[in-house]
């Protein structure tokens, strides 16, 4: 599986695309959501992985820029969130074509078996 | 002499954080006017955008039906110009803040009102003696009015109106809008406002358009801010007994005039705390005086700080939520992560038996500061009243089968026995499951820690009394003491509070189960004689 990981920690990105590669498949990384914006409009991803809270240029941001675009379904964006339960806005990033909401801190054996249990099941 | 140069130290210290906070509050102050601003203009100017980007659309330039202009309907009949009306409904639809939309003719005659039922309303055909048409013709571009009465509406509204000119730049009508001031309060809205805030606006004549203070009581501040806040300045001022910061706002051509004060008692509360820890601070220090005093101003200094953090922090709730959500939460995923690659076999490397049980403890230990920190933000979620409840009807038996399956292999491996008492096979319950299974969730956590290490047994039940279900948690550890059961479910509140105590836990479990339990109509309370076992009981609404 192809996936772009963009967060703003550095040591997230490293644990998870390390932990992602070591499970054979292919991960790149971003810490910067402008700059993941261009990577996502540039190469093909099965899945995106977005932390919603970064500076400068946020998740919601990256959403809103790829819904304008048109390229929202072009892969499947799962969204990192720090809040213990889902609420409203996570309802408005779902129907605005995000996949999934998956709450932080996530346990990286739980987020591969998701991950490759929805490339399984293709939803 | 050494007494009286710590003395001379201390007051300039004080006098020191004294100022800072000050300039910190007035800063604050004079930032939330700015906001304010921005966010009315940007309301307004979205407003005129819809209006000037509309007005040269060949729908609105159309005016064939001029002709059927009649005292009547006040204009043209709403069967004719059905695209213009369309327009207009369409213009309400995307910017509810405008009360109605307008054509009239260049003469100031109307030419139609959407909604249709309020031109039939209008008293008048010819509105030419108003401050829009006036405005309108003198400078031949988009004109903001005054704020008036509208006489269909009895409310008040502020006028857009912009001149429509014709391929040969002959006008041929004002297009335009008018606005309810609700459009200013939901400014204000999109705002904390601070403690006896006081937020007014003016229009560009200087008429007071919108007050939050609805008393009506005299101004207590002199009145050049406001002429001052017309003319293009800003300021924030300390006068009297209050503070004051005044802003112009850009509304097209013209100024508005905003100004928002606030008692200085209630702007510098944590500023007054700190002069009377100051005040208190120097008594001790004649008293005491030498080394021992200097501590005690460390320690005083650092009150005061944590008072104007605690401060800072109530009055910025919300941010605070997510703030440390966000920041305490995020730190943990590379901790557990990496412990995760590192206790696995041949993924980056094996461990010898001690190392892994390190990253095991670590691992252990991150999950309980994970489980502390939902439940400080689920504590302060019931305070503030923002925990949000899901409500579903769902079957009982199913919802404590549930429970079942997750405990009965975890404990029966502790020696633990778990059972399960229940009377409600078929009954159903509307409630938020997720917060029900976290009360149980948190009693039985409890229970686990007070059981006995051999033969410990923990009963959960539900049954049904009349129209409300009783839920109960027993365990046969060793009991509450009577005279303190009445404080367990505070905050923070632990029964034994040595420190060597064998159990661990935030303190906040049981003071979360009752808020949960009581947002949901319900009650808690807990049994126990103080020998042996403890019952903890709470009943819903069916």
């Amino acid at each position: 599986m192809k996936i772009l990981l963009i967060d703003d920690n550095k040591d997230i990105t490293e644990m998870f695309s390390k932990y992602l590669k070591l499970n054979n498949h292919e991960c790149h990384t971003s810490n910067d959501g402008r700059n993941g914006l261009n990577m996502i409009e540039n190469q093909k991803y099965d899945v995106v992985l977005l932390d919603l809270a970064m500076p400068n240029f946020t998740g919601v941001d990256v959403i809103h820029a790829l819904v304008e675009k048109n390229k929202i379904h072009n892969q499947k964006i799962i969204v990192f969130t720090a809040s213990s339960k889902p609420n409203n806005e996570f309802d408005d990033l779902i129907k605005m074509g995000v996949h999934s909401c998956i709450a932080k801190p996530m346990d990286p054996d739980e987020l591969i078996s998701y991950l490759e249990n929805l490339e399984v099941k293709n939803i | 002499m050494i007494e009286i140069a710590i003395l001379v130290t201390a007051f300039y210290f004080g006098t020191q954080i004294i100022d800072t906070e000050k300039k910190d509050t007035v800063a604050k102050f004079s930032n939330r006017v700015t906001l304010l601003v921005k966010n009315t203009e940007t309301r307004l100017d979205s407003a005129i955008n819809l209006i000037e980007v509309t007005r040269n659309l060949p729908i609105v330039k159309n005016i064939n039906y001029s002709s059927y202009i009649s005292e009547e309907y006040k204009g043209i009949p709403d069967n004719f110009d059905l695209k213009k009306r369309t327009l207009a409904k369409q213009i309400l639809k995307t910017y509810p803040e405008f009360e109605f939309i307008t054509f009239h003719m260049p003469n100031g005659d109307f030419y139609m009102m959407e909604p249709y039922s309020d031109q039939l309303n209008i008293t008048r055909l010819n509105f030419a003696d108003r401050d829009w048409y006036k405005g309108v013709m003198a400078t031949e571009d988009t004109y903001v009015s005054e704020v008036y009465n509208s006489t269909t509406l009895k409310r008040n509204v502020v006028a857009i109106r912009t001149p429509v000119f014709d391929d040969n730049d002959t006008l041929i009508g004002i297009w335009g809008g008018s606005l309810k001031l609700q459009f200013l309060r939901e400014s204000i809205e999109d705002l904390i406002l601070e403690k006896n805030s006081r937020v007014i606006f003016y229009d560009q004549y200087g008429k007071k358009i919108l007050d939050t203070d609805t008393t009506n009581k005299s101004e207590s501040f002199s009145h050049h801010f406001i002429d001052d806040a017309l003319s293009g300045q800003k300021g924030t001022v300390l006068v009297n007994d209050l503070i004051v910061a005044y802003s112009p706002i850009s509304v097209g051509p013209v100024n508005w005039g905003l100004i928002i004060l606030q008692p200085q008692h209630d702007a510098f509360f944590s500023t007054l705390i700190t002069e009377g820890l100051i005040i208190f601070m120097l008594i001790i220090f004649s008293a005491i005086l030498g080394l021992a005093g200097y501590f005690i101003y460390k320690t005083t200094q650092k009150n005061v700080r944590l008072a104007k953090e605690i401060e800072q922090t109530s009055a910025h709730k919300d941010e605070f939520s997510a703030m440390i959500s966000h920041e305490l939460k995020t730190p943990l995923v590379p901790i557990i992560g990496y412990c995760k690659m590192l206790a696995k076999k041949d993924l980056i490397g094996n461990l010898n038996k001690e190392q892994l049980e390190a990253v095991e403890a670590i691992t252990r230990n991150i999950k309980r500061l994970e489980r502390l920190i939902v439940d400080i933000l689920d504590a302060r979620k019931l305070d503030l009243n923002k925990m949000k409840f899901v409500k579903e009807e769902f079957s009982l038996s199913v919802f404590l089968e549930k429970i079942e399956s997750s405990y009965k292999n975890i404990l029966g491996e502790k020696g633990i026995q778990f059972v399960i008492n229940s009377s409600v096979q078929e009954t159903s319950i509307t409630a938020d499951e997720s917060r029900l299974r976290q009360v149980f969730d948190n009693l039985i956590g409890n229970a686990i820690k007070f059981v006995p290490k051999s033969n410990g047994k923990i009963t959960i039940g539900a049954r049904r009394e009349n129209y409300v279900i009783l839920f109960y948690v027993t365990d046969n550890g060793t009991g509450i003491p009577i005279e303190k059961q009445s404080e367990l479910f505070h905050k923070f509140y632990q029964v034994d509070t040595t420190i060597k105590r064998n159990t661990q836990g935030s303190g906040l479990g049981l003071a979360i189960c009752k808020g949960i339990i009581e947002t949901m109509g319900g009650t808690i309370w807990v049994e126990s004689d103080g020998k042996s076992g403890t019952t903890f009981y709470f009943q819903l609404s069916l």
